[in-house]
């Protein structure tokens, strides 16, 4: 198990035209950290830099302490999961698993026993004769985790490894995926766009944008006190409502928009009520639980989305007052900052 | 509606074709088979008809197997053309993944190079050849035929097995690479493997037209020893007097190999070797 430190880590492909900048991240041993962000924002490059399939334009990595700038792959004591799973198609589960250990283990009683461990813990142990395309994709996706727990690496490298699978797979290999990193108190860096497998599997979670790290802490810490408008809006579903500061009382000078989650807009007024949205309601959304009410307010762009309780739901077409609490606002100003002021409590639902 | 021919019709029309065609190209394949069992007067009374018990003649065969030098030529023909299919096979895949993985200056140029080898003929080049070829003191060896025909097949080989190579995933190279496999062992142990199908369709353009080339051999080794099958027929062919069974034995013989092979191949070809690699 190793310490990670990104130093002022950048890449560029063609000179001057960086597609990282400057990523400076340390990680802790035993820490699970999850990189997240939309499709091209370096997230991936980021991880196969750290693998050492990918160069380092700039900056300095150091893994266990050691630089490993100029290592090859196999030996930062690192092990990759492929979103693909890239099991090797003419091999069987066993042969998969003891193909790269063969090349640096001697011993074929060691190999043996770690295979055969590693099967047992993730289920696999009676597939291993089995060539991979005779296997389901969670069992695919179990032996792509097999192979990389064999290596007993110091730093585990996930790359999209659910996206291949359906909803309720992708459930189950979370748990199982959190499990994982419990027993083998592993270091674990993970690329994922989908926040919900972010927040749920993240000690710390990294957002990045456009090749910059946005944002860098735990689950709580960036969905409670988002530090500019691109995380404010990409964690959380639905997304957080921006509503322009003007006409809707400007808290202070430098603040141009407004931010407030669609759990904290309710119907009737509470104590702290700082916000009140008149509008009609455009479309409401049954989902069981709850309903999510689109408002169409005159002087904002998009619909403000509320999460109501399903019980008080509104009818299409109705006029309506949302209501939300001076507390659960995200203040931002003109270049996305934000200018939320520090708060003691964050309330997690209306 | 744009497209009004039903899908039974147009399929018909397909097969009708491509039945057409396989009759055509069968006709002087089987025309060799069946005059090869039937004796002489009757090749030249009917050479159309099947062989009937009045017919029937093995003399054609007996004649071949009993010319100590055939299967001489059959073993020149193996050798020549199982030593050229490895080479053609080891090396074009070899270059064709070093042409399409690794980066390097001269690239395009050599990928261009290899590409001009399609389009020119090798036989242009003959004269040359000849020369080269009694330089360096190989007339009369299947080494120069080995040679020159591991130059004809190679363009066409590397061509073909960079488009599949290109087509395995790189997550299994970069999965093998992180294992801290070598590059030597990757290509042999991972990409060799997966292209079978590829290095069967290969083998199959490349072979037939080595087996059959009479060109080469009369012209590089046209000696009692070195003859292959396909020159060594013409001996049955006399100015004066051909022995057509003899003639027709020795082809339907040497047709036997190439169907082998094509049929041993033709598994590999259909057999979808990649399925499960990646999602």
């Amino acid at each position: 198990m190793a310490q990670v430190t990104l130093d002022r880590i950048s890449k560029h492909y063609i000179p001057q035209q960086p597609v990282l900048h400057d990523v400076n991240l340390s990680i802790g041993d035993g820490e699970f950290v999850v990189l997240v962000g939309p499709s091209g924002c370096g997230k991936s490059t980021l991880l196969r830099m750290l693998s050492g399939l990918e160069s380092i334009s700039d900056g300095e990595l150091r893994i266990g302490g050691r630089r490993v700038n100029e290592m090859p792959p196999a030996d930062r004591g690192i092990a990759m999961v492929f979103q693909s799973y890239a099991l090797y198609p003419h091999m069987n589960v066993y042969r998969n698993m003891a193909f790269g250990l063969t090349q640096r283990l001697r011993d074929k009683q060691a190999i043996d026993r770690r295979i055969r461990e590693a099967a047992r813990s993730l289920h696999i142990d009676h597939l291993l004769d089995r060539l991979p395309r005779d296997l389901s994709g969670g069992q695919r996706q179990r032996v792509a985790i097999g192979r990389a727990i064999v290596r007993e690496p110091e730093l585990f490298l996930f790359d999209e490894p659910l996206s291949n699978l359906d909803a309720a797979l992708r459930v189950h290999t979370r748990v199982e995926i959190a499990k994982l990193h419990r027993d083998l108190k592993a270091t674990i860096v993970y690329v994922t766009h989908d926040q919900v497998e972010a927040m749920t599997l993240a000690d710390r979670i990294v957002v990045l944008h456009a090749g910059r790290i946005q944002q860098t802490g735990t689950p709580r810490e960036l969905y409670d006190r988002p530090a500019n408008r691109f995380v404010a809006t990409f964690l959380g579903t639905p997304a957080m409502n921006i509503l322009p500061a003007q006409g809707f009382g400007v808290p202070a000078a430098d603040v141009v928009e407004i931010g407030v989650r669609p759990e904290h807009l309710g119907l009737q007024p509470g104590a702290d009520d700082a916000l009140a949205l008149d509008g009609t309601v455009e479309l409401v959304e049954f989902l069981g639980d709850c309903a999510l009410v689109h408002l169409r307010v005159p002087g904002v762009a998009d619909a403000v989305v509320a999460k109501l309780p399903a019980g008080s739901a509104p009818e299409t077409g109705s006029a309506l007052t949302l209501h939300a609490g001076g507390a659960c606002l995200h203040l931002f100003d003109r270049e996305g900052r934000s200018r939320t002021p520090v708060r003691p409590s964050y309330p997690a639902f209306r | 509606m744009r497209n009004n021919t039903s899908p039974a019709l147009r399929g018909g029309l397909v097969h009708a074709v491509l039945g057409a065609y396989t009759l055509l190209a069968l006709f002087p394949i089987g025309l060799v088979l069946i005059n090869a069992f039937k004796a002489r007067a009757a090749i030249f009374d009917d050479p159309l008809a099947l062989p009937t018990p009045g017919s029937w003649s093995l003399i054609g065969f007996e004649r071949v197997l009993s010319k100590s030098a055939v299967p001489m030529f059959f073993g020149n023909s193996i050798v020549v053309t199982a030593c050229s299919l490895a080479l053609i096979l080891l090396l074009g895949a070899m270059a064709a993944w070093a042409l399409t993985e690794y980066r390097f200056p001269g690239r395009r140029v050599l990928t261009l190079f290899l590409a001009f080898g399609i389009m020119v003929p090798i036989r242009l080049g003959t004269v040359s050849i000849l020369e080269l070829v009694v330089k360096l003191d190989l007339v009369n060896t299947l080494t120069a035929l080995v040679l020159v025909y591991t130059a004809q097949g190679l363009p066409l080989a590397v061509f073909i097995l960079s488009e599949f190579i290109a087509q395995i995933p790189p997550d299994l190279k970069d999965a093998a690479r992180c294992d801290g496999v070598d590059e030597f062992r990757i290509f042999f142990q991972v990409v060799l493997p997966l292209l079978r199908p590829a290095i069967a369709t290969v083998g199959v353009f490349t072979m037939v037209p080595i087996w059959n080339d009479l060109w080469f051999p009369l012209i590089l080794a046209p000696g009692e020893r070195t003859q292959t099958i396909t020159l060594g027929v013409q001996q049955f062919i006399g100015q004066y007097a051909t022995d057509w069974n003899a003639v027709l034995a020795a082809l339907a013989l040497a047709i036997v190999p190439v169907l082998l092979l094509y049929a041993l191949f033709s598994k590999q070809l259909i057999r979808g070797i990649t399925a499960g690699a990646v999602k």
